[in-house]
């Protein structure tokens, strides 16, 4: 028994001791951690104080003549005495300080543009923060590989343009995504090249982030989208085409007609009729006409779809006619398409309805309520 | 009205900036950080112009703007929004409201300091 008591008791010392040795390292932990924390934000503000100066303060003016050269000496000449201050520090200080002043940079790269953006742009790069994004680019860890994509867009590194276009073939969305911000703020425009022709298998998440890119720069995205249709990846395609639907810009007429016409895969001819019909231009209409009578299904279908978008009363025999003769999917869309072809298409359909009854009473009653058209004679 | 330009920005780093930038090119400039100290500065000094974020704690720039121009001693300062690029909706409502212009982020320190100075260089009422 008191063997036992004794044994409970060690226990019990024992037990009570470690609790307080675990206590008193987590809070001299928290102490240190708030010590470093301190002592790190002062050091922000300090890097935030002396880049402030740098850049915004005056420099000599140069004469009209003088090379870009010049004003990267004088750049450099602002960033010299900061480039020594961190060459004086002890390697674990340096390393502290020049991860305090990357943040800094980027903090202000975010909203700077102008002649002050330029100084940041070349800091950043002088420093060496360049070289340093480029080689966690290839990090194992795909967190610190979208981090540094980021960044290196958001400080304007135009010398990492070929790394990024690399790192839109990454094996994480994140990366790739990033990459893709960046090439664009980098870029501008042009990046769509070379974005389009990396992306592939385009799916509705990066669909929208894409088409959010593309709709920023409207119909300036027009050549660059229509390279790409002829991408290998179908999902390219077809977003190209959808896009250019979307942007309106009729100068598209003519190459998706060329496609809808000769493309060899059926599904990219069929989003082209689409979009020729979303695009209204009336030099599509004859081709439409005949795409309404071509044999393939799905070809059919979209032109019947595309010519109720065009409203074109040329297209109504052909509609009447799809209307008669397909199958419950072509009479469908034919009598939507006739009740968007004006007085003539309403005409038709009470033609049809009073042709058959029994055909097309039914869908003729549905589509007008949809539309809110009257067909019924008064 | 005095000759103070009131720079009211919650980002310190941007603030100091701001701040730093205007006072090289001559003026007297009073910043603060929210939305709050910006309208109880603005009704004690009588700013010449206030430069205003829109996204700030406490008011919003709106909220101060709102507040500025219904007050009879302050609805003349002319008020020049800062804002991010994204956030079309609130500078239409801003305009709506009577401010004067905005200038989107990212911007530039040499053009914002240009539109102050353009508009202190106005004839005041």
């Amino acid at each position: 028994m008191s063997t036992q008591l004794a044994i409970f008791f060690v226990l019990t010392v024992a037990i009570a001791f470690c609790i307080v040795i675990a206590s008193a390292t987590l809070v001299v932990h928290k102490y240190s951690n708030d010590r470093r924390r301190r002592a790190k934000a002062g050091v922000y503000k300090r890097y935030a104080a002396i880049m402030t100066e740098l850049l915004v303060c005056d420099v000599p003016a140069l004469p009209p003549n003088a090379t870009a050269q010049k004003d990267l000496d004088q750049y450099e000449a602002l960033i010299a005495p900061l480039k020594s201050a961190l060459a004086r520090l002890s390697p674990k200080m340096q390393k502290v300080h020049r991860e305090v002043l990357r943040g800094v940079l980027i903090d202000f790269g975010r909203d700077l543009a102008g002649e002050a953006a330029e100084r940041l742009d070349y800091f950043f790069s002088s420093l060496g923060y360049v070289d340093d994004e480029l080689a966690q680019l290839d990090d194992g860890n795909w967190w610190i590989r979208a981090q540094a994509a980021r960044d290196l867009g958001i400080l304007r590194a135009r010398n990492a343009t070929d790394r990024l276009r690399g790192a839109l073939h990454d094996p994480h969305p994140d990366v790739r995504s990033q990459a893709l911000q960046s090439l664009v703020l980098l870029s501008g425009v042009e990046s769509l090249r070379t974005i389009l022709r990396a992306v592939r298998n385009i799916s509705g998440w990066n669909a929208v982030e894409l088409s959010t890119i593309v709709m920023q720069f409207k119909e300036g995205a027009v050549p660059y989208l229509i390279d790409a249709i002829q991408s290998p990846d179908q999902s390219v395609a077809l977003f190209c085409i959808e896009m250019l639907a979307e942007i309106g810009f009729v100068s598209a007429t003519e190459p998706l007609r060329s496609i809808a016409q000769d493309y060899p895969n059926i599904n990219i001819r069929s989003k082209a009729v689409e979009a020729l019909g979303r695009l209204g231009d009336e030099r599509s209409e004859e081709l439409l006409i005949n795409l309404a009578q071509n044999p393939i299904p799905k070809l059919r279908l979209a032109a019947v779809q595309a010519l109720g978008m065009t409203g074109s009363p040329d297209g109504i025999a052909v509609l009447a006619a799809r209307a008669r003769e397909g199958g419950v999917e072509e009479l469908t869309a034919a009598v939507r398409s006739l009740a968007k072809s004006g007085d003539r298409g309403v005409a038709e359909l009470r033609t049809l309805t009073a042709e058959d009854p029994g055909r097309f009473g039914p869908v003729v009653a549905e589509v007008a309520e949809e539309s809110g058209i009257v067909v019924t004679e008064e | 009205m005095s000759d103070i330009v009131l720079v009211a920005e919650d980002q310190q780093h941007i603030r100091n900036l701001i701040e730093f930038k205007l006072k090289n090119v001559g003026l007297n400039v009073v910043a603060v950080e929210d939305g709050e100290a910006a309208l109880k500065k603005a009704r004690e000094l009588l700013p010449a112009v206030i430069l205003m974020d829109i996204m700030m704690p406490l008011m919003t720039g709106i909220e101060v703007l709102s507040a500025l121009k219904q007050d009879e001693r302050t609805k003349a300062i002319p008020v020049l929004l800062v804002t991010a690029q994204s956030k079309e909706q609130e500078v239409l409502r801003g305009l709506e409201l009577g401010a004067e212009d905005y200038i989107t982020k990212p911007f530039s320190p040499n053009e914002l300091a240009a539109r102050v100075k353009k508009i202190l260089a106005r004839p005041r009422p």
